[in-house]
This record gives C-alpha cells, structure tokens and sequence, in this order.
C-alpha cells in the first residue's frame, strides 16, 4: 500500500508529484471538522423543513387538495402509506447527505466547502468512490455511542486528527486550497495598473500594521498611495489608512 | 551585478511573467469547463502546468509567503490534480468490480465465511437449547408484543400484510438488513469482537425464537415464513461477519505492514463484498416483504428460497460472471 508519512510536520501532508513540485495541504483540526459537521447539519435540517413545508404547503396548494386527502389517493394509487411518502425522503437525506455530496463533489460536503474543507487520500488526491462510502459507513462506530464520541476520542488522539472512518478509509480532512480567496495576480494582471512590487509592498504593510507605531505606519501608507498616484491626504486617520490598503489588495 | 541587484531583477521579471499566469489560469477554468477536451488542450495543459511549476520554485525563493506565491502554488495544485486525476470507465470498473473483485475477496476470505457460519449455527444451538431449558429466557431475544402474540397462539408475522404494505414492508426490511450487515462489518475494528458478538447475538436471536415458537406448536410456521429468504439473508450477514472478522484479524496480525496499513488494506480489499452484499439483501427483502408473508405454500417458498441461495453461491463463486462472459470480457478490456 502506497503510505507516505510526514515526519516533520504530523499537521502538513505533502504531495509527491511526479514533476518533483514540492507542493502541501494543511491537515484540518477538531474545530474545523466540527464547523463543517455543523453546517452540514443545518443543511440536513433545512432540507428536511423544505421537504416538510413542500408536502404541508405547496402539494396540496398546486393539487387543489388537502395533505391527508393527498396522502389517501397516493396510497390508493401505490399501496404505499402515506407517511412513508413524507417520512421516506426525509430518511434518505439524512443518511444519504454526505456520502452523495462527497461523492458527486469530489470530497466537498457544502458545509466542508464553506469552512475551506476538503477530503483527500493519503497522497492528497481526491479520494475514490469506495473511500468515501467506507468512512461514511464507519460512520456507525465513530457515533457511538453518542455525539460522535468515539470520532470525537480518536480524532483527538490520532496523529492527523482522523476519525475512526477516516482512517479505515485512509482519507485525511485538509484545508481547501481551491476554496482560498486569494486572487493577488489575477488582480495585478487584470488592471495592469499596479505593478507585483506595489501589491507585494501593500500586503507587507498591512501584515506589519500592528507591529508598527502609528505615525510610522500612516507615513509609509500615504507614501506609498502617492507612490501609485493616489490621493494622501495628511488628516486621513490610522484606520481608514489600514482599510484603504485592504481595499487595494482586495479590489485593486 | 551585485545579489541585491540581480534580486531584484529576478522580482521584477517574476512581476512581468504575471499576466502570463493569468492567461493560464484562465485557458486552465475553460478547459475545466469542457467535459471532453482534446488531446491538444490537454498537451497544451501539461506544459504550462511545468512553466506554472518552474515560476513556482522561483517565487518561493524571492516572494516566499507572498500573496502572489500563494495564488501560484494554489494553481499549481489544481492543475497537479487535473492533470494527474485517474481515468474514469464507470462501465468496465462496475464491471470489473462485480466480476473479479467481490468473488476474488469472498474466495480469500472463504475460510472466515465458515468460521463466522460456524460460530453464528453455534451461537443459534445455545440459545436453542438455553430457551428450550429456561422458557423466560425469552426475553432476552424477543419483545413483549412478540412473545405475546406466540403465547396466544398467534405469530407476529401473520398479519404483516395487512398492517404494512408489502412495498414499504421490503424497503424497511432491506433497510434494517443491510444496517445490520454494514454494522457486523464495521464492528470489527474492535479487534473483531464487535463482529463476534454481532453474529453471536443473531444466532442467539433465531436458536432462541424458534426454541420458544416450538414451545407453543409455531415453529413449522415461523419457518415457512423464513424459508423464502432466509437462507441468503443469513448467508449474507456471515460474509459480512467474515469481512469483519478480517479487520479484527488485520489488527491482531498486521504482519509486515504497520497495523494502521494492515487495516486500511483489509478495509480497501473487503469492503468491496458490502456492495455485493446490499444488492442482494435488496432481493431479499423484496422475497421477505411480497413472498414470505403470503399464502403460498411452503414448497413454493422453498423453492425460491433455494434459487435465490443457489444464484448467490453461483455469484459469489464467479462462475455467474463468467457463464455470462462479463469476466472475459472485461479481462480484455481493462
């Protein structure tokens, strides 16, 4: 079995490319693994609510007839109870919900995509179909006995922060590098304005910011607008210096 | 030139190669769009993927930590996983899976699948003989509504249908079944004693049940009711059991690998039977929700109970695939 283990760093797994790029994933931790079970929860149960208001509300509304009666000529028609049809979808989502999205998102839950999650193997490739079955299978064990105790013991005893199920299926929790929102050059190239320097100075200064006494910081910040030609008023106060270097690095 | 200079030439020419990166990673979004693109695109693809990486290296050296290096290495990655993502043929994978795979791992762990089958008739001789002994025993197996039902003559599968239809009645069947083979399977992480006691509690379940139905004059009943499915749904829950046994075994013994390597390995190799096994616990369901319960006789039953049995040792043995030249087939084509 391929294994690659990093002895440096247990929170960095690094890819082996076969063009020798030198490339890393950010392992993700307990909290980030909780934030993104939460979110997905509340999909889960704003599915369901959806599900729910559709079969009270807009069935009956767009059929012209009340739910039970709906619910009566259905079970006619099948032979299949009414609450089945109710209940049915909603126990289909719930169980279905991650290992569909994983599966069809390629490791990314909408909860995991909104923390900046993703699933990978342990080579930081997408994992395979089967993987994401069997850590949602040992989903079983790491509930047990409740709220994720056993998931939760192991994730925090385990080298990598992997649950019971990620390790069986040898897939790791790491940090999104898709999902960061970083667009430096495509900002720099898109205006063609600013120059590498200026954004990479911009940026360098906003990091410092704190570290910086206050007149010190404002005068390398007027500096530097007048630098790229715009305006620097001297009664600009400290914070809407700081903001306005955002607003380039962001907008630029 | 002096280090200071020739850095500086080298930040100021990496400033200049930006609006190439960008062009790449613009052509990079198109391409991704495309569900089938071209051999050239993809060449095209390769070789900007190698000048986006020769960059890479160059940037780390002179802007490492920048916001630049960053959005770099970023896209890197994606074209690294792009380019480097495994070829898809969901037909002849399915293919290959169910022909050669799931009989190849039911084979290795043959001897498994008869020391779970072993443990689990066992495990159904005691709780025969512990009811049969001790009548209250009883109700260590089976509910009070069931055991009231048989103590007033009555089995609590007689009504089924008239309760549930049959097509709910399989869903939920198949449901409770295949949670119950995905746990004796999972259990096994516990060293192999969850899947013991899984299949041990069945057993227990069953030898218990009939001993109690044959108490009260029921049990020629209670079998013509399992007879339809029962032989490949118990068959079933023993491979699983047998799948779960060899994660414990993987755990006890890890050999050369690491035991964290020999667990993953025999979780990737008999994971695999669970699809199998799924499937045909969907059959059986359908046999226990549609046949079971009905007023056919037991010959009837019994006869689709060892069809059913009889297609699912044919499967597990592979012959099925290859009476069917899937096996063949494949065999060339992968």
């Amino acid at each position: 079995m391929d294994e690659y283990v990093n002895t440096i760093n247990p929170d960095q797994l690094h890819l082996e490319t076969i063009d020798a790029v030198d490339l890393s994933l950010e392992v993700a931790g307990l909290g980030a693994r909780s934030y993104a079970f939460l979110i997905d929860w509340h999909f889960r149960v704003i599915f369901v609510m959806a599900w729910l208001a559709i079969c009270a509300i807009v069935f009956p509304l767009f059929l012209d007839t009340t739910l039970p009666d709906l619910l009566r000529s259905f079970n006619e028609i099948t032979g299949i109870g009414g609450t089945t049809l109710v209940i049915l979808p909603v126990i289909v989502i719930y169980f279905l919900y991650h290992p569909v999205l994983e599966i069809l998102n390629r490791g990314r839950t909408p909860g995991k995509r909104m923390a900046g999650l993703r699933i990978v193997n342990e080579q930081g490739r997408p994992p395979t179909m089967g993987a994401l079955l069997v850590r949602n299978i040992f989903r079983l064990v790491d509930g047990l006995p409740l709220f994720y105790m056993v998931g939760i013991i192991t994730c925090l005893i385990s080298e990598r922060q992997r649950r019971l199920g990620d390790m069986a299926a040898g897939t790791l929790l790491v940090y999104d590098k898709a999902a960061a929102k970083v667009s430096a050059f495509n900002q720099v190239a898109r205006t063609g304005k600013f120059t590498l320097a200026q954004h990479e100075l911009a940026g360098e200064l906003v990091q410092r910011w704190a570290e910086l006494a206050s007149p010190i910081r404002c005068r390398l910040a007027r500096d530097f607008f007048v630098k790229i030609d715009q305006p620097a008023p001297e009664l600009e106060s400290d914070a809407m210096l700081l903001m306005r270097l955002r607003v380039f690095l962001d907008k630029a | 030139m002096s280090a200071d200079s020739s850095q500086a030439a080298l930040r100021s020419w990496l400033g200049q190669r930006v609006p190439i990166w960008q062009e790449k990673e613009l052509n990079f979004s198109k391409l991704r769009e495309q569900t089938h693109p071209s051999t050239q695109a993809i060449t095209q693809l390769a070789l900007d993927y190698r000048l986006l990486a020769k960059d890479l290296a160059l940037a780390r050296q002179m802007l490492a930590g920048s916001r630049v290096t960053l959005h770099l290495e970023r896209l890197v990655f994606e074209l690294d996983e792009y380019l480097h993502q495994p070829v898809r043929r969901p037909g002849i994978q399915l293919r290959t899976y169910l022909c050669r795979d799931i009989p190849a791992v039911l084979s290795k762990i043959r001897s498994r699948i008869l020391a779970t089958t072993s443990w689990f008739m066992l495990t159904g001789l005691a709780g025969w003989f512990a009811v049969t002994l001790e009548p209250e025993l009883i109700g260590l197996f089976a509910s009070e509504s069931m055991i009231n039902e048989v103590q007033n003559g009555r089995l609590w599968t007689d009504d089924l249908l008239n309760v549930v239809p049959s097509s709910v009645l399989s869903a939920q069947i198949a449901t409770n079944n295949i949670v119950v083979t995905l746990t004796a399977f999972v259990l096994g992480c516990f060293y192999g004693l969850g899947t013991l006691y899984i299949i041990g509690l069945n057993g227990l379940m069953l030898g218990g049940v009939f001993a109690y139905t044959a108490l009260f004059d029921l049990d020629q009943r209670l079998l013509e009711f399992i007879v339809a499915h029962g032989f490949v749904e118990l068959s079933i829950i023993c491979v699983a059991g047998a799948a779960g046994i060899q994660l414990g075994e993987a755990l006890i013994n890890p050999g050369t690998m690491s035991r964290l390597a020999a667990f993953q390995h025999a979780v990737a190799d008999t994971s695999k039977v669970l699809f199998a096994c799924a499937l045909f616990l969907f059959g059986a369901g359908v046999i226990e929700g549609h046949i079971s319960p009905s007023d056919l006789s037991f010959n009837s039953k019994l006869l689709v109970g060892l069809t059913f049995w009889l297609l699912f040792l044919i499967y597990c043995s592979g012959y099925l695939c290859r009476a069917l030249r899937l096996t063949r087939a494949d065999s060339h084509r992968v």
